[in-house]
């Protein structure tokens, strides 16, 4: 046991540095096109935590503020333990609320705030005033952006998110319309002004990448949820 | 769609979960892997202070609630990040998980924080 222990503090110290210069090779040559192209190998589990940090630099170059008390209750879905169910590695780890970033203030027609936070792990994690909140682990073809939205009376009320450093753009596809996201400090937000079909991804080297919404018809779906609730195979 | 593969469900088999507030404990509601499409609820109704789903990240979730009448909420959440965490409680209501498109192959586990 002792030198299974011993065996893997040596990876353990030996597979992190690895890992970081690894991440800045990545993130130094190839960070854009190879890395949403999924042409780039990302690591898995926590060796990678940095790979999302590193490719936010709002994250260094704008200074600690303390999250407001609101969001107590969501730093408190992040910190608290997730129990035993849940893998370590979809565990991101605490945040502390006295550490955290304001990466977007007075956005959307609340005048709301977009807040980042680096948990004990590496990942990062992003609140929105009135808002839901979650981590990202790394930005790779599978997670180009890390986003999360609201609804309201059956509709989409606003999207934030996370976006690497060479995201330029963000943006709303609305029928034959195109509607610009806010972005600023590697976050973004947005409040549709009809229904999005797809957030359209902007990178500094002109690319774009669509990733799709819920339709009209999956909106429609949310009001029979209850009853499939009731069916649900594990009730 | 994928069929879910259920594996536990805390309203009649999950332990419960450390506490974080003064009474208040996360709960397991629905545990699986794949299964995209697929709605899980808590068994009951009750109180609900908060619902987050851990989760392969970049895929798709929806949290949300459901009335006594059977009316569902009409402010979910939604997202790609990993936990995501609704961030807001109801007085009353099943708490409900919508597994989007993760058939990740990674297991996933439902959680409502309840007195």
């Amino acid at each position: 046991m002792q030198r299974l222990a011993r065996s893997r503090g040596f990876w353990a110290g030996v597979s992190v540095p690895v890992a970081l210069v690894a991440a800045f090779l990545i993130y130094g040559s190839v960070h854009g096109a190879a890395v949403r192209a999924g042409g780039v190998p990302v690591p898995t589990g926590d060796a990678i935590a940095t790979a999302a940090a590193a490719s936010i630099t709002a994250l260094n170059a704008t200074p600690t503020v303390v999250l407001p008390s609101s969001l107590n209750s969501a730093v408190a879905g992040i910190n608290d333990a997730p129990g035993p169910d849940v893998a370590s590695s979809l565990a991101p780890g605490g945040v502390s609320a006295s550490h955290a970033h304001l990466l977007l203030s007075d956005v959307g027609s609340a005048g709301n705030s977009v807040y980042a936070a680096s948990t004990d792990k590496g990942r990062v994690c992003i609140f929105e005033t009135d808002g839901p909140a979650g981590c990202v682990n790394r930005f790779d073809s599978s997670m180009p952006i890390a986003w999360m939205g609201g609804w309201q009376n059956g509709s989409i009320s606003s999207l934030a998110g996370l976006v690497p450093d060479d995201v330029v753009g963000v943006a709303l596809e609305e029928g034959s319309k195109t509607q610009q996201a806010t972005l600023g400090n590697n976050a973004f937000y947005v409040e549709p002004s009809a229904d999005p079909s797809a957030i359209i991804v902007t990178y500094e080297d002109g690319s774009t990448q669509s990733l799709a919404l819920p339709s009209a018809h999956e909106k429609l779906a949310l009001d029979s949820a209850s009853s499939e609730a009731q069916s649900t195979p594990n009730r | 769609m994928k069929r879910a593969v259920v594996l536990a469900s805390v309203g009649l088999l999950a332990a419960a979960l450390p506490a974080t507030a003064a009474a208040y404990t996360w709960q397991v509601y629905a545990h699986g892997q794949d299964g995209a499409g697929g709605k899980y609820a808590t068994i009951g109704y009750g109180p609900r202070e908060n619902n987050r789903v851990y989760h392969q990240e970049g895929t798709l979730w929806w949290l949300y609630y459901c009335n006594t009448d059977g009316s569902c909420d009409v402010n979910p959440v939604m997202g790609t990040v990993n936990p995501l965490v609704m961030n807001r409680g109801n007085g009353y209501a099943r708490a409900v998980c919508w597994n989007k498109n993760d058939n990740s192959g990674v297991v996933w586990t439902c959680q409502t924080l309840d007195p």
